[in-house]
């Protein structure tokens, strides 16, 4: 059996050399600069590192950071769905145009959509004057600020995971469900969403691990009132200005944690799902 | 064809996709019971038809009716039938009990009703004890009767399948052809089934309804089709047709009319070895052996006689024959095809013989 193994030659070749750049290139941009944070960390004792990482100001920004990414996951995961559906089931002129600014988001530097976003939400900015003429609704410099550049950050993860599955599903399954009984609600829910779940899930985790740590467009809009709107990026910011490398160090290996927990937790979900599928269930 | 007793009927059916036309003024009725084969090559409009009849499209004009009622606003789910697909398309994230049980689920149907149909069900595809595995566990063959299991799990009165052994290897295909072929006897539900193997049609369907370029060429029963056929594609569409130009060149044959061309069939031809007795030796061609094929129970016989290369059967018990060897061809009929005009022309010395007698 070994030596049958050994023997089988892929197509392409060179795994050998494909192998080594992968974990070259691995180690060089992820791997090393993460080994570093935990060195950078070890500058401190346990005690001092424990203190860091748990002042009450960090605590809360924790939670402004997971709270709000999770909220405005949520939305993008609903509208992200509904964007992709629109662009896969139907034909309408300007169609390719939406489909590309899809991206936007991911081409434009953050800090320019922080700033255009806070402009148009404080009360002076069109949106922001609305909202506060109308429902006394502050949106800038509070944590429904936060969620919206979240959400405009977001939106293409989910949109970009959901839509190929989308264009891959088979028609005969709605045809069959239609043709059971099935109203169109019955269908998408028992039908078409399972389908999508996955990749919906997917969608969901990228876009609020990616929030979590995003800076450049919430800084602005967020105001940074300490326990109020100061995002944990925010915070590992303020100790690097102050030069104490390794509080913000142990601050973002925290967030390190907290990804790594999020995409183990997808990774879980995912490879659930897909065995039913596959059928090794 | 009695009125009361058809259970399907499209009458002047035309479907056009943009500028394609799928269907051409489709007629045709099925009567309560029979089980129908939509055959044609690929693009010919066999599963327009079908998923005409089934709501899936809807006909730009004509009727389609269903036990009496015209059904053309009526959604495909109160048409009262079962659709399966060419892939099946099971529920991947569903049970196979969950599959079976869905049409029942959606219409609300007692707990303790929907279980003992789906249990019913499972016993008669064979399938006991896979209700809880996914279809991705299951065997093509199994799919596929879990597919009809759905289908037929709301009790509908006429069963539509779309290609139903295409995505499965030829081993089990024949099988389930003879299974599928019982169990709609057993049932005895009006079915129709889109196929584009001949073999599958005339084995399985007690009906044949032939289509090409959207337009119904003939239906009939597979004696019919094969004795009979209606028109010039259909003679030779069925069977394993070699069209002849000089067919008036065979003995004992003539010119038909001047721009005819001859339909033959490997069963209208005998291949003798030299010296073997043939019974009109006069009436017989020599030929030279092109190739000797293989087929399992018997041979195949590619014969070359004024320069067409025609094919015959040959029993395996039957002296051999090699390639390059002359022998005598004795061509009993053909059928000459005038435009769309057919006849079926027999060898003169046939004729000579029942005059005699």
């Amino acid at each position: 059996m070994k030596t049958r193994t050994r023997n089988r030659r892929s197509v392409i070749p060179g795994f050998g050399l494909s192998f080594g750049i992968m974990i070259a290139i691995l180690s060089l941009i992820v791997l090393i600069p993460l080994c570093s944070l935990v060195i950078y960390t070890a500058q401190l004792s346990p005690s001092a590192f424990w203190n860091t990482i748990t002042r009450p100001r960090v605590l809360s920004s924790y939670w402004v950071s997971i709270s709000t990414a999770f909220v405005a996951s949520l939305i993008n995961a609903a509208m992200g769905l509904i964007l992709a559906w629109v662009l896969v089931r139907y034909e309408f002129p300007g169609k390719g145009f939406i489909d590309g600014i899809i991206e936007l988001p991911f081409a434009l530097p953050t800090a320019v959509a922080g700033i255009a976003l806070t402009h148009l939400t404080t009360t002076n900015g069109w949106v922001g004057q609305f909202f506060y003429d109308h429902f006394g609704l502050r949106i800038a410099y509070t944590r429904l600020g936060i969620t919206i550049a979240l959400v405009f950050i977001g939106i293409p993860f989910v949109v970009r995971s959901v839509q190929p599955v989308l264009e891959k599903i088979d028609r005969q399954y709605e045809e069959a469900a239609m043709i059971l009984g099935a109203s169109r609600g019955e269908t998408f829910r028992k039908v078409l969403f399972p389908e999508i779940l996955p990749a919906l899930i997917s969608g969901f985790t990228l876009a609020f691990a990616r929030s979590i740590g995003e800076y450049g467009s919430v800084v602005f809009i967020a105001g940074n009132t300490p326990y109020e709107t100061e995002i944990a990026p925010l915070m590992i910011m303020a100790q690097l200005q102050e030069f104490d490398y390794a509080s913000a160090t142990s601050i973002a290996l925290v967030m390190l944690f907290i990804a790594f927990i999020i995409l183990s937790v997808n990774a879980l979900l995912q490879s659930r799902v897909s065995k039913r599928v596959s059928g090794l269930a | 064809m009695a009125e009361n007793t058809s259970y399907v009927e499209l009458s002047h059916i035309n479907k056009h996709f943009g500028d394609f036309q799928a269907s051409k003024d489709i007629n045709f009725s099925i009567p309560k019971g029979r089980l129908v084969a939509l055959l044609g090559p690929s693009g010919s409009g066999k599963t327009t038809i079908l998923r005409m009849i089934a709501g899936l499209e809807h006909p730009d004009s004509g009727e389609i009716r269903i036990d009496g009622r015209v059904v053309n606003q009526v959604p495909g789910s109160e048409r009262g039938i079962g659709f399966v697909f060419q892939n099946y398309a099971l529920f991947r994230y569903m049970t196979v009990y969950d599959n079976i049980a869905f049409g029942l689920r959606v219409k609300k149907a007692p707990k303790e009703e929907i279980d003992q149909r789906v249990r019913e069900l499972l016993k008669l595809i064979n399938c006991e004890g896979l209700e809880k595995r996914y279809p991705s566990q299951l065997s093509g063959g199994q799919r596929q009767r879990v597919a009809f299991a759905r289908a037929l799990a709301p009790r509908p009165q006429l069963l539509l399948l779309d290609e139903p052994f295409a995505a499965i290897d030829a081993k089990v295909r024949l099988e389930l052809r003879t299974w599928l072929r019982e169990m709609i006897t057993q049932l005895n539900i009006t079915s129709i089934f889109v196929t584009h193997d001949q073999d599958e049609a005339i084995e399985v369907a007690d009906d044949i309804i032939v289509t090409n370029q959207g337009r119904v060429e003939q239906v009939g029963t597979p004696q019919a089709l094969y004795r009979s056929p209606a028109t010039a594609f259909v003679a030779r569409f069925i069977g394993n047709s070699i069209p002849v130009k000089n067919y008036e060149k065979f003995r004992s044959f003539e010119r038909g009319g001047r721009d005819t061309e001859a339909i033959l069939r490997p069963e209208f031809i005998s291949v003798y070895k030299k010296g073997e007795r043939v019974q009109f030796q006069n009436s017989a061609e020599e030929g030279v052996v092109q190739d000797v094929i293989f087929r399992g129970s018997s041979l195949e016989i590619r014969v070359l006689i004024h320069g067409n290369l025609l094919s015959a059967i040959r029993s395996i018990n039957d002296p051999a024959v090699e390639i390059g060897e002359t022998v005598d061809v004795f061509i009993h009929r053909l059928f000459v095809l005038d435009g769309e005009k057919i006849t079926l022309m027999d060898n003169r010395s046939l004729a000579g013989e029942s005059v005699i007698i």
